[in-house]
């Protein structure tokens, strides 16, 4: 029994080889191509192995998260904080020793844009679908149709805490104040006007939700 | 002929471990990265996995725990300091599988604990580690290298195992290049050979003031393109041709080098860059060893 199962152990090991990484490559493959197979893996599987994407598609736009800070006390006062240009700043700033802040451009980042791939997924963006208008009523309409949604509602709490940091940060007290999250896209320059560096390339409007008052 | 071409192969895999020594490095090297990640992240562990988290997570694993990440996060230090030992022991080779697997969970669960800032080098490392809990990785840089010798039949599985484990790792490099050329290739800006440009002028990634004068020469961004495209696609297939070795590893050292200085990632880079060796001949590297080891000089000098 014993000599048996030495015998054929090695076959076994060869046989289990191969078949782990004929999922494997299937699993890696892009999405379009195997989009029935990985739909059917289990989802700690499909992280572990799959997903290798550097650069692609390559961002074509610079990513923009404004807190709207209104005083309920007084209704003229509203104080805006952009947080992702100072961040990338910051974060060139102390290169290659920028662990911290590039920890945080991760992960706001990330957030943010989790919480732009939630809404608009399956949907035109205001900038393809009104090139030359945001249309707020439109951007509305699409989160009233995810807002009940786990991801959407784990991203906008993230994002919010994050606001709490940035308030704390500037030394603004949260009491008696109620934030926004506005998200713009900044286009980079397309790459046939690389030379025209008057070119100067609009933000376009894709997420704005209501004021709500910081849960603590 | 297939009846007798898989034994011949299995055979041959028994009889050595033919990537032993870079193996052994492996081991060594992607201990010290996660130990100096570990390092360069202490200021921000806090924020990262502690009570200064501002991060909301999607149920996992941690979540199902009693107290959830509320508690993981409360006492995440239970789990860093055992991990640095850990680590400590796996660089000496002390436990050997056990201490691999026992890193492994470890790192598994860090990585649960964040998954937002997770990027494929962590990704990467963490399957090496997986791979090398089945390998012997213990012949060099181990605490006890002179292990009382094994019978012959379990050496040979050691082997066997271990040859495996060496060629899953090299695998899943090549795996990972395909897979990124691949999406690239159904992308219309990697198609057009413009996506370099933009790489190179998100501000996130601007590693220094001269990306954007670099971005300026149009010829230079197409060549760059194509050149990771044509890197990608071509490398998990023309690897294994000896003569293209030594190309192709000198390309992906300056590709990864570019995307180090001029994009700011960092980590991801060296280690893609640490399973290269593996692609190489394991008598060449321990020569080139031997040659470099400083105690190695000094008997040498006493003679």
């Amino acid at each position: 029994m014993v000599k048996t199962f030495g015998r054929i152990f090695p076959y076994c090991c060869i046989a289990a080889f191969i078949l782990h990484w004929v999922l494997v490559l299937v699993l890696a493959l892009p999405p379009r191509l195997n989009s029935k197979i990985t739909a059917l893996s289990p989802p700690r599987i499909k992280t572990m192995f799959s997903s290798w994407r550097l650069f692609t598609p390559p961002y074509t736009y610079h990513q923009r998260l404004y807190f709207i800070i209104k005083d309920t006390t007084r209704n003229d006062n509203t104080d805006t904080l952009e947080v992702l240009e100072p961040l990338a700043k910051q974060k060139r700033a102390s290169a290659p020793f920028n662990q911290k802040e590039s920890n945080i451009d991760h992960l706001v980042n990330n957030n943010a844009s989790g919480l732009l791939r939630t809404v608009w997924e399956y949907k035109k963006i205001p900038g393809e679908a009104f090139p030359s208008s945001s249309d707020a009523t439109y951007i509305s309409s699409t989160i009233a149709s995810v807002k009940n949604s786990r991801n959407y509602q784990l991203y906008l709490a993230t994002l919010y805490n994050y606001c709490k940091l940035v308030l704390k940060e500037h030394h603004i007290s949260e009491s008696g104040k109620v934030v926004k999250i506005i998200i713009r896209k900044k286009m980079i320059r397309p790459f046939k006007d690389i030379n025209d560096l008057n070119d100067k390339q609009p933000e376009i409007l894709v997420f704005e939700n209501a004021f709500t008052t910081l849960k603590p | 002929m297939t009846g007798n071409t898989i034994p011949y192969y299995i055979n041959r895999l028994q009889q050595e471990n033919y990537k032993s020594f870079y193996l052994a490095f492996l081991r060594v090297a992607i201990s010290t990265w996660f130990l100096k990640e570990l390092c360069i992240n202490w200021s921000s562990l806090d924020i990262l996995y502690g009570t200064e988290s501002f991060v909301v997570h999607k149920p996992n694993f941690i979540s199902r725990l009693p107290g959830g990440f509320a508690m993981a996060r409360t006492h995440f230090w239970w789990l860093i300091i055992p991990y640095i030992g850990v680590l400590g022991l796996n660089i000496m080779g002390i436990g050997r599988w056990v201490t691999g697997l026992a890193l492994f969970i470890m790192v598994d669960l860090l990585q649960k604990m964040n998954m937002s800032v997770i990027n494929g080098g962590d990704k990467m490392a963490k399957l090496i580690l997986l791979y090398l809990v089945i390998a012997d990785s213990y012949q060099y840089f181990a605490w006890q290298n002179k292990k009382k010798e094994a019978n012959e039949k379990k050496k040979k599985l050691r082997n066997l195992l271990s040859n495996l484990a060496a060629l899953s790792i090299m695998l899943q490099l090549c795996v990972a290049y395909f897979a990124t050329g691949l999406a690239k290739l159904y992308d219309p800006l990697w198609q057009q050979g413009e996506a370099v440009y933009y790489a190179f002028s998100m501000e996130r990634f601007m590693g220094t003031p001269f990306n954007q004068y670099l971005v300026q020469n149009k010829w230079l961004v197409i060549a760059a393109t194509y050149f990771v495209l044509l890197f990608e696609i071509g490398f998990p297939v023309l690897i294994w041709i000896k003569k293209l070795r030594a190309p192709l590893l000198i390309a992906g050292v300056l590709m990864h080098v570019g995307i180090y200085i001029f994009l700011m990632i960092y980590g991801f880079q060296i280690v893609f860059l640490l399973i290269y060796g593996l692609f190489l001949p394991n008598d060449r590297l321990l020569s080139f060893f031997n040659r470099i080891n400083v105690f190695n000089r000094i008997a040498r000098i006493r003679g």
